[in-house]
C-alpha cells in the first residue's frame, strides 16, 4: 500500500497494516526530521525491519540530501539475511508499483569467511583460518612476488575485482550474501572486497554491529560512511555489552605463551632479512622517522585489524624514536610480555586501575606510557614490512599489542583485573588478564557524534530510559509501542509457587532446595501435559541447569516427561546444540512434540526464534541475574554508580528483566502466533520486577496472573489455549489490530479532527482570558 | 525323507514310540519321529498342529512327552536313554525346552488371523452384521464370506498395518521393582524390546552378536541394565562392559552428525556471530563458553538425554513422509475443531519447507534456493498480506514452482480431511461415474450467471412453506411417516436386511457379463444364495411383517421382492440363453 506519513509517501510492501507500525513510522520520521537520535521498542514480530526499511527508504528518496544513507547493524547472520530480504521485497514492490524506481544499491557485509568463492580457501570452517588464508593470497607483496614469480599462488577473484572491479560500480540491486557470491562468480570478482568497496558508495549497508561498533574494525571497513546517515541498530536490547566487549581484552597464559613463539619468530624473521636484505628494514625505519602514515590507499588487503582505539585517540605524532627500528621494537616486546607473564604469577586477586599499571610498568621495566601507545601500530607495520603471509601465528601477539596500546590511551573507563584461578576451580591455577572495559558509552560515542541519526530499536528495550544513561546520548523521540491484538494472543503468568504452596525462587539461598527443583520439574511436566507442540525453558545459568537436569533424572521427572515429549537441552557445545535445535524442531514439526532446555543469556536465547509451534509455551526458570561475585561486574556496577547515578541493584534487575523479556520474546513472532509465558520465580510479582518488563508484555499481566500455584496456571492455559485454537482470519483482526489503507486514513482523519478541536479549545480558553 | 530346507535342530536317539525304538527329530517346523533302520518318517507333527506338549510327572518311573493337538489327537514319545533315569529325564528336558521355544511362534500364527479377522469384524459393525446374517444362518459359509464379501477390509487392514511408534519413555517404563530379597526386577515386555532395538540399532547388534551364542537373551538384558548405557548418569565403566562400545558407537555417530552442521542456516548457531577477530579480544564468545562447570557427570547425562531424543526422533523419521509430517504439527494446537486460514498457511509453510528440503537434497549446491526460502517464510506475515516477492530470474520461478508442487493439495488448501470421507469418495466411485458427474457440473459452470436471477427470499420462504405439511400443497398430507408406523426393531431388521441383501446382489451383478467359466459358477453360487437368502431372511421377514404390522404388509419389502425378482429373472434369462446355445 501507499501511505503518507506525515506528509511523506511511503511505499509499504504488503496490503494491510498494523497501526504500531504506523506509528512507528511517525516517531522514526520525527527522529530524522531533526536529524536527531532515537530509542524505539516495538514488540517482536510486529514487523519492525520491514516498517523501519520502508519509511527510511521513502525518507531517503524524498529528502536525498538529508539522509544519503541507511547503515542497517544487526547482531547475528541470520538477522542480517533477514534484513536483506525484507529489503529486497520492498525495492520489488517499489518497482512494481512506483513510478520510478528509487535506483537504490543495498547489500550486506559480512566476513570473508562467508563471502569467500576461492575453492580452497572457502572450504575452511574456522573464520579465522579464512581471513589468514585470503591473506596468504591477497596481501600486496605476495602479489608482487607473483608478478616476478608466476608459481606464487594468488587468488584469481580478487585479481579479476582489481583489474576490472575497482572502477565500476555495482548494478543497482539489492544483493544479500548468496547474490554477492553469484555475482562475483559471475565476474570472475572477489565477493568480499567488492562488498567492501561497495558499502562506500551503497545507498544501504546491512552489516554486524563489530563492523560500526568496534574500532578495530570500523577503521578498515566503515571509514568512509557520510555523516548523513542513517544508523540503525537493530535488537540492540545489548548493545552496551557489545561496546564494551569491543574495548575488552584477555590475556591468559596460553595467549603469552604462543605471543613469545611469535616473537622468536619474529626476531628470526628479522635477523634473516638482516642478512639478505637491509633495505626494506630501513625504508621502514626512514618512513617512521618521517612520520609518513602508510600510504594504505591501495593496500586495503594487508590490513587486518587497524589500531584499537578510537579514531579520537590516535595519536598523530611520529612513532617514537626507541621502537622505530625492528630489533629495538621486538626487544621492547620482550620485555613488555615478561613483564605480563609475571603479573600473571599472582596468588590473589589484583584490580588495578590502567594508570596504576602503567606507573608499574614504567617503574619495573622502564617503559614509558608513548611508546606503547603505538605497539599495534608498530607491529602491523612491522608484519608488513616482513611480507608475512600466514598471520594466524602472529594473533596473540596482535593482542598484546592491542592491550598495551588501549593500556596506554585510557585511563578512565576501564580496569585491570588479574584473577589467578576460576573461582568454581580454586585450585586450578589458570591465571588470566582481564583487561575490561567498563563505559559502554566510550565505544558508542564516535558513533553518535559522527552519524545524523542513530535509530536503537529492539523488541525489548524496557525500562527505556536506563539507555540513554548507559550510552550517555541525548534521544529526540523515545518511545515505546504496544502490540494491538484482536485476540489476546499471549499468556503471561507469574507462577510463584508450587502445589504444595512452596515458593519457588532460583535465589541463592532456595536455589538448591529439592523441593523447588521438584516443584520447577511439575510445573514443566504439567505445561508438556498441556500444551501442544514445542516448549521451551529458560535457565538463569548453564550450571543451574546441569544441576536442575541431574536432580531431574533422580527425581523421575525426566522419565514423565520423556512421556509428553522428547526432551532437547542446550549444551556448551554450539555444533551439538545446533544438531539438538534442528531435531527439536524436526519433532515440533511431526507433531510429536519437544521441551527444549535453554540457558538465558545463551547463544539459544538471542538468536533463535520459537515462533509458531516451535514454542507454544516459554518457561522461565528464576531471574536471570548476571553471576553477580563476577569482579568485572562489580568493577562496571561501581563505576555506573560513580560516574552515572545508577545503583547497583537498579542495573542488575535491569539487565535480568531484559534477558528476561528477550528470553520471553522468542515465542512470540506475529499476530497470528500465540505463546504461553510463564515466569516462574516468586521475586516477579514484585513490582520492581513487573514494572521492568516490556509495555506490551505488562498490560497482559493483570494481577490475577501474578501469584498462581502450578495448578492454576495450567488450569488457566488450558482454557486459554482453547481459545486460541479457534479459526482466527484476518476479517477477525481487521480494523482493530490490522488495517487497510481505508482504515489507516480515516483513522488519521480522526485523529487530524480531535488536535484540531483540542487546538480550538485551546484557542478558545485563551480568548476567554 | 525331510526336505533339506527342514534345519533338524535337535536330534535325539533312543525315543520309544508305540513300542518302536527310533529317533526323534527336532526340526524347524515340525516334530518327526523315525522308527530305526528305515529312512521314512513314521510321526510327523507340524507345530501349527500342536496345541500343548505334556510331560510325565517327575517321579515316574516312564520318562514320557506327550504332544496334544488340535485336533485332540495325541503322540506319546517314551525317552529310554540307557544311562539311566537320569539321561532320560535330561533328554526329555531338551526337547521339552526346545519345543517350549519354537511352539509359541507358531501359535500366534493360527490365532492371529483369528485375531485379525475378529478385529476386523469388531471395527466394522456393519461387516459384523452382515457376517450374522449371512455366516449365522448359513447363507454363506465362513470362508466365502471372507474370500468375497471381507475382502476388501482384509486388504486394507493389510496394507494399512501401521508400525508402531517409540514412546520417548519407553525406558522408564521398564519400572524397576525389588523383589524381596534386595534385588531388582525389570519389566521387559517385547514391546519395550522391539522399543529398545528400533532406537538403539547398536544394542541389537550387540543382541545378535551374542545371544544365544555367548550368553542367554536373560542374560544379556541383565548386562544391559547393569551397563551405563541404561543408567545415563554413570560413566563408561570400562572395557568389561559390553555395551561400552554401543556407547562410543552411538557417540561417534552423532558426532558425525553433528560435524556435518545443522541443514537449517537459521539454527546454525555456529555461523550465528559475524567478528573476524582473534580470541581473546571481548567480542570473541568463544573462549566464555568454554568455561567447564568441571561435572562431567552432569554434561555427560544431559547429552545423553539428547542423543536418546534425537535417536528416538530418528526411528519416526523413516515412517513419516512429508506430507505427513506436515500437517499434524498444527492439529494438536488447534484440536479437533476446523483449521483457521492463518494456520492453514503455516500448513503451507512446513508443508513447503519440507518439500524444499527434499529437492535440495538431490542438488548440488550449497542449497541458497532452500535458504532463501527460509528467509522468505520468515519474514513473512500471514496477516500483513502477501509480499511481493517475485522471482526475478526464469531460474528461480522454475524453483519456486517446484516447491509448490504438493502431493495433496487438497490438503494444503482445506487442511486435513477427515480420512474416511476422503477414502469412500475414492473407492466408490468409479472412472464413468467421476467423468458423467464432471460432464454434468460442467453443465451447470456455464449456466452459473442465472443463479443471480434466483426468486427473492420472501417468494422462497412462501413456497417452502407450501410444501411444509400444513401447506397448501401438502394438505391431504398425513403426519404419519413409515418411520412413525413401522416400530423400531423393525426398523433395524429392515436396515439389516438390505444391507446383506444389497452386498449379495453386489456380488450378483458383478458377475455379468459371464464371459468366462468362474465367472458363470460365481453366478451359480451367488444365485442360489440368493435364494437361501430369500428363504432364510426375506420370508420370515415378511411372514413377520404380516403378523404385527397389518397396514403395512407386504410395502416393506416390496422393493427388495422386486430387487430378487430383477436378479431372478436376469438369471433365468441368462440360463436360458445358455442352454440354447449349448444345444
Amino acid at each position: 500500500m501507499k501511505l503518507s506519513v506525515d506528509g511523506l509517501l511511503v511505499y509499504f510492501p504488503y496490503e494491510y497494516i498494523y497501526p504500531e507500525q504506523y506509528a512507528y513510522m511517525l516517531e522514526l520520521k520525527r527522529s530524522l526530521d531533526a536529524k536527531g537520535h532515537c530509542l524505539l521498542e516495538m514488540p517482536s514480530g510486529t514487523g519492525k525491519t520491514a516498517t523501519l526499511l520502508s519509511l527510511v527508504v521513502a525518507y531517503m528518496i524524498e529528502h536525498p540530501e538529508t539522509v544519503r544513507k541507511l547503515i542497517y547493524c544487526s547482531r547475528t547472520v541470520p538477522e542480517i539475511e533477514k534484513v536483506i530480504a525484507e529489503l529486497q521485497n520492498l525495492m520489488a514492490y517499489y518497482e512494481r508499483n512506483a513510478p520510478v524506481a528509487p535506483g537504490f544499491t543495498g547489500l550486506v557485509l559480512s566476513s570473508r569467511k562467508n563471502l569467500c568463492i576461492h575453492p580452497e580457501v572457502s572450504k575452511e570452517r574456522e573464520g579465522k583460518a579464512v581471513d589468514g588464508k585470503c591473506y596468504g593470497l591477497t596481501a600486496s607483496y605476495i602479489r608482487e612476488r607473483h608478478e616476478l614469480d608466476p608459481e606464487v599462488p594468488i587468488c584469481q577473484y580478487f585479481e579479476g575485482f582489481t583489474l576490472e572491479g575497482k572502477e565500476s560500480t555495482l548494478p543497482v540491486g539489492v544483493y544479500s550474501i548468496d547474490d554477492l557470491k553469484e555475482y562475483g562468480r559471475s565476474r570472475n570478482w572477489c565477493p568480499y572486497f567488492l562488498a567492501r568497496y561497495a558499502i562506500a558508495h551503497a545507498h544501504i549497508v546491512v552489516y554486524s554491529y563489530h563492523y560500526l561498533l568496534d574500532p578495530k574494525i570500523a577503521q578498515v571497513v566503515s571509514k568512509e560512511m557520510t555523516r548523513e546517515s542513517c544508523v540503525v541498530f537493530d535488537e540492540a536490547h545489548n548493545i552496551d555489552n557489545v561496546c564494551i566487549d569491543s574495548m575488552s581484552v584477555k590475556i591468559n597464559r596460553r595467549t603469552v605463551e604462543r605471543s613469545t613463539n611469535a616473537l622468536n619468530q619474529l626476531t628470526k624473521l628479522v635477523q634473516e632479512m638482516r642478512e639478505e636484505d637491509t633495505n626494506r628494514l630501513n625504508e621502514e625505519y626512514q618512513r617512521m622517522v618521517q612520520g609518513l602514515k602508510d600510504a594504505s590507499v591501495q593496500r586495503d588487503t594487508d590490513m587486518i585489524l587497524a589500531n584499537p582505539v578510537l579514531p579520537n585517540d590516535v595519536l598523530t605524532e611520529v612513532v617514537p624514536g626507541n621502537i622505530r627500528n625492528a630489533d629495538h621494537f621486538l626487544s621492547f616486546l620482550r620485555r613488555f610480555i615478561e613483564y605480563i607473564k609475571t603479573r600473571l604469577r599472582v596468588h590473589h586477586v589484583v584490580q588495578e586501575s590502567p594508570a596504576g599499571f602503567l606507573k608499574d610498568v614504567s617503574s619495573k621495566i622502564c617503559i614509558e606510557r608513548k611508546p606503547l601507545r603505538f605497539c599495534a601500530e608498530r607491529l602491523s607495520s612491522l608484519l608488513r614490512t616482513l611480507e608475512i603471509t600466514d598471520m594466524t601465528e602472529f594473533g596473540a601477539l596482535t593482542l598484546i599489542t592491542h592491550f598495551a596500546t588501549l593500556v596506554s590511551t585510557y585511563t578512565k573507563g576501564f580496569t585491570i583485573i588479574i584473577e589467578p584461578f576460576d573461582d568454581k576451580t580454586p585450585t586450578v591455577s589458570n591465571p588470566i588478564m582481564h583487561f575490561s572495559c567498563l563505559d559502554s558509552s566510550i565505544a558508542m560515542a564516535p558513533v553518535f557524534s559522527r552519524f545524523q541519526t542513530v535509530v536503537i530499536t529492539s523488541g525489548t528495550l524496557s525500562p527505556m530510559d536506563m539507555y540513554p544513561k548507559i550510552l550517555d546520548f541525548d534521544p529526540v523521540v523515545m518511545s515505546s509501542f504496544t502490540m494491538t491484538l484482536a485476540r489476546p494472543c499471549l499468556l503471561p503468568m507469574i507462577v510463584s509457587k508450587g502445589n504444595d504452596q512452596v515458593a519457588i525462587s532460583s535465589k541463592f539461598e532456595t536455589r538448591e532446595d529439592t523441593a523447588v527443583i521438584r516443584n520447577y520439574g511439575q510445573l514443566l511436566v504439567e505445561v508438556a501435559k498441556t500444551v501442544p507442540d514445542g516448549i521451551v525453558c529458560f535457565f538463569t545459568s548453564y550450571l543451574y541447569l546441569e544441576s536442575v537436569v541431574a536432580s531431574w533424572y533422580d527425581q523421575g521427572i525426566v522419565d514423565t516427561l520423556l512421556r509428553y515429549k522428547l526432551l532437547f537441552i542446550e549444551t556448551q557445545d554450539n555444533a551439538e546444540t545446533s544438531y539438538a535445535l534442528m531435531n527439536y524442531v524436526k519433532a515440533c514439526d511431526c507433531g510429536r512434540g519437544a521441551v527444549l532446555l535453554a540457558v538465558a543469556r545463551g547463544k539459544v536465547s538471542e538468536g533463535v526464534d520459537f515462533d509458531h509451534h516451535y514454542g507454544r509455551a516459554v518457561l522461565m526458570f528464576g531471574i536471570p541475574y548476571v553471576y553477580t561475585q563476577s569482579r568485572i561486574l562489580k568493577a562496571r556496577l561501581d563505576y555506573l554508580r560513580d560516574q552515572f547515578q545508577i545503583r547497583e541493584n537498579d542495573f542488575l534487575t535491569f539487565d535480568a528483566m531484559r534477558h528476561a523479556a528477550q528470553c520471553v520474546g522468542r515465542a512470540l513472532r506475529g499476530k497470528t502466533d500465540y505463546g504461553i509465558m510463564i515466569f516462574a520465580d516468586k521475586r516477579f510479582s514484585r513490582q520492581d520486577k513487573r514494572s521492568r518488563l516490556p509495555k506490551w508484555i505488562q498490560e497482559h499481566l493483570v494481577d490475577s496472573f501474578c501469584n498462581l500455584s502450578t495448578e492454576e496456571a495450567v488450569q488457566l492455559a488450558r482454557r486459554w489455549l482453547r481459545r486460541m485454537a479457534q479459526p482466527f482470519s484476518r476479517e477477525d483482526q481487521l480494523g482493530i489490530s490490522l488495517l487497510t489503507l481505508a482504515q489507516l486514513e480515516t483513522m488519521e482523519q480522526e485523529k487530524l479532527e480531535r488536535q484540531a478541536q483540542g487546538k480550538e479549545g485551546v484557542g478558545g480558553e485563551v480568548q476567554e482570558l | 525323507m525331510t526336505t533339506s530346507s527342514e534345519d533338524v535342530l535337535l536330534q535325539m536317539g533312543e525315543v520309544r514310540y508305540k513300542k518302536g525304538d527310533g529317533t526323534l527329530y527336532v526340526m524347524n517346523e515340525r516334530l518327526a519321529w523315525m522308527a530305526e533302520h528305515r529312512d521314512t518318517v513314521t510321526v510327523s507333527h507340524r507345530y501349527a498342529d500342536i496345541k500343548t506338549q505334556k510331560i510325565s510327572p517327575e517321579g515316574k518311573p516312564k520318562v514320557q512327552l506327550q504332544v496334544v493337538l488340535h485336533d485332540g489327537n495325541t503322540s506319546t514319545f517314551h525317552f529310554v536313554n540307557r544311562q539311566g533315569q537320569a539321561a532320560m529325564l535330561a533328554d526329555r528336558d531338551k526337547v521339552k525346552e526346545l519345543l517350549q521355544q519354537l511352539l509359541p511362534n507358531f501359535k500366534r500364527k493360527v490365532d492371529k488371523d483369528l485375531e485379525d479377522k475378529n478385529r476386523i469384524l469388531v471395527e466394522n459393525p456393519n461387516l459384523l452384521q452382515l457376517y450374522k446374517d449371512l455366516v449365522i444362518t448359513k447363507v454363506l459359509t465362513s470362508d466365502e464370506f471372507w474370500a468375497t464379501h471381507a475382502k476388501d477390509h482384509a486388504l486394507k487392514k493389510m496394507a494399512k498395518s501401521q508400525e508402531i511408534g517409540v514412546s520417548g519413555a519407553f525406558l522408564a517404563d521398564i519400572k524397576p521393582q525389588t523383589d524381596g530379597c534386595n534385588g531388582l526386577k525389570y519389566n521387559l515386555t517385547s514391546d519395550v524390546i522391539h522399543c529398545i532395538f528400533k532406537t538403539y540399532p547398536a544394542v541389537k547388534r550387540k543382541h545378535m552378536e551374542n545371544v544365544p551364542s555367548k550368553m542367554p537373551e536373560s542374560e544379556f538384558w541383565t548386562k544391559f541394565f547393569q551397563s551405563h548405557y541404561f543408567h545415563r548418569d554413570r560413566l563408561t565403566a570400562g572395557t568389561k562392559d559390553i555395551f561400552t562400545e554401543c556407547g562410543k558407537i552411538d557417540d561417534q555417530a552423532l558426532k558425525a552428525a553433528v560435524q556435518q552442521g545443522a541443514g537449517d542456516p537459521l539454527l546454525d548457531l555456529k555461523k550465528f556471530e559475524d567478528v573476524p577477530l582473534e580470541e581473546g579480544f571481548g567480542s570473541v564468545a568463544g573462549d566464555r563458553n568454554v568455561v567447564n562447570s568441571g561435572n562431567i557427570v552432569h554434561q555427560n547425562m544431559i547429552k545423553r538425554f539428547n542423543q536418546h531424543s534425537i535417536m528416538v526422533l530418528k526411528t519416526c523419521a523413516n515412517v513419516n513422509g512429508a506430507p505427513s509430517t506436515v500437517t499434524n504439527g498444527t492439529n494438536a494446537a488447534n484440536g479437533p475443531l476446523g483449521q483457521s486460514a492463518y494456520t492453514n498457511g503455516l500448513n503451507g509453510k512446513a508443508a513447503k519447507h519440507a518439500v524444499t528440503e527434499n529437492a535440495t537434497s538431490t542438488s548440488s549446491n550449497d542449497a541458497p534456493p532452500s535458504k532463501k526460502q527460509r528467509l522468505i517464510e520468515k519474514i513473512h506475515y500471514e496477516d500483513l498480506g502477501d509480499p511481493v516477492i517475485e522471482a526475478e530470474d526464469p531460474l528461480q520461478s522454475t524453483n519456486k514452482s517446484k516447491q509448490f508442487e504438493l502431493s495433496k493439495v487438497e490438503r494444503y488448501l482445506n487442511g486435513p480431511l477427515h480420512h474416511n470421507i476422503y477414502e469412500n469418495q475414492q473407492d466408490a466411485l468409479s472412472l464413468d461415474e467421476v467423468q458423467y458427474k464432471l460432464v454434468r457440473d460442467s453443465e451447470s459452470w456455464l449456466n452459473r450467471n442465472a443463479q443471480r436471477h434466483v426468486i427473492c427470499p420472501k417468494a422462497a420462504v412462501n413456497a417452502l412453506g407450501e410444501l411444509s405439511p400444513g401447506g397448501q400443497l401438502m394438505r391431504g398430507f398425513q403426519e404419519q411417516s413409515a418411520g412413525q408406523l413401522v416400530p423400531r426393531d423393525f426398523q433395524r431388521d429392515l436396515r439389516h436386511l438390505y444391507l446383506s441383501l444389497l452386498e449379495l446382489l453386489k456380488h450378483f451383478w458383478s458377475c455379468f457379463p459371464p464371459t468366462t467359466e468362474e465367472l458363470e459358477t460365481k453366478l451359480q453360487r451367488m444365485h442360489e444364495t440368493l435364494q437361501r437368502f430369500k428363504m432364510a431372511k426375506l420370508v420370515p421377514f415378511e411372514n413377520r411383517a404380516m403378523h404385527e404390522l397389518s397396514p403395512l404388509r407386504s410395502s416393506l419389502t416390496q422393493h427388495m421382492n422386486l430387487l430378487l425378482r430383477t436378479a431372478n429373472s436376469k438369471y433365468a434369462t441368462w440360463k436360458e440363453r445358455k442352454l440354447r446355445n449349448n444345444r
